[in-house]
């Protein structure tokens, strides 16, 4: 016996990531962390590339973050709708449920932080690490998803234990991130290619 | 209790199957979807996917409509008012019993 809403919500969750879209979307996004990392980590502090990337930084994440949702919609709306059909979405009942989500997540972050802080700076990289991990698993809801999350973990406790600078152990951790979720995702986007090319020559 | 667990036996046949459940919850948490959706979401074959569809509708749980977007043929899927009742029922039953 299966709960209809449990059930509605995993086949929105399947068809959402059957693409590899929004991982390749992430794993973008890791590695322009990672990028900016290795930056900070190379370019003189009063340069002005060194400004750039922390602009990039600063506005490029929250922006990806809060607009790729729809950047994804639009671009399967706009090119892919022949393999990846077409839904319209219920208006969400309460939009600002959303906006409190979020602002609780800060909240959480910035209290982890605080709690921390006592801690050598690696072990921020190891919580992020299994943080990420744990996320990955509880967003994906497929085995794809707990690989990924089980080496995200992994290699956060990984660089914890090595016992790297924060500034290296965080650019590790983006690096081997971003690197997984765009090859899982790239792996995922030829299979669904593959898998929807009826679709296309066929027609409906 | 016992009643409740008995109300088992009164859970609609048509959506209960569990193919078609897939079909009716996600028209349930969407507005509407288009066949290539539906066969993506649910991976169920085209045949099967079309003999469910045309099921639900003889039972006046969901509408189709055949239509364009641009050059491309959509099939789109909706949940009646109907099938939303006999989802609902289908819920209460099920929440009740477990």
């Amino acid at each position: 016996m299966t709960n209809p809403d449990v059930l509605a919500k995993r086949l929105l969750q399947r068809a959402h990531t059957r693409d590899g879209l929004a991982e390749i979307l992430i794993g973008l996004t890791f590695l322009m962390v990672a990028a900016t990392q290795y930056a900070w980590s190379v370019l003189p502090h009063q340069g002005l590339w060194f400004r750039v990337t922390v602009l990039v930084y600063a506005f490029g994440f929250p922006v990806v973050c809060f607009a790729g949702p729809r950047w994804l919609r639009a671009l399967r709306r706009r090119y892919l709708v022949e393999r990846e059909g077409y839904v319209e979405h219920l208006p969400r009942p309460n939009p600002w449920r959303r906006a409190w989500l979020v602002g609780v997540a800060a909240v959480a972050v910035v209290l982890a932080q605080v709690a921390l802080h006592p801690l050598p700076d690696y072990w921020v990289t190891g919580f992020t690490g299994v943080g990420s991990g744990a996320l990955a698993l509880v967003c994906g809801r497929a085995p794809r998803f707990y690989f990924v999350g089980a080496v995200m973990a992994v290699t956060g406790l990984g660089v914890a234990f090595a016992r790297l600078p924060m500034e290296n152990g965080f650019l590790i951790l983006f690096g081997v991130m971003g690197a997984l979720e765009l090859t899982m995702g790239t792996a995922a986007w030829i299979r669904f290619m593959g898998e929807t090319r009826r679709a296309v020559s066929d027609g409906r | 209790m016992g009643g409740k667990i008995a109300r088992l036996g009164e859970v609609d046949r048509i959506i209960h199957e569990p193919a078609r459940l897939m079909v009716v919850a996600l028209l349930a948490a969407v507005k509407e979807a288009d066949f290539q959706y539906l066969l993506n979401a649910t991976e169920l074959s085209k045949g099967n996917l079309s003999v469910h569809l045309s099921k639900l509708q003889e039972a006046g749980y969901i509408d189709i409509e055949k239509t364009f977007r641009g050059k491309y043929p959509l099939t789109i899927c909706r949940l009646t008012d109907r099938g939303r009742e006999v989802l609902a029922e289908y819920r209460r039953i099920l929440k009740a019993a477990l």
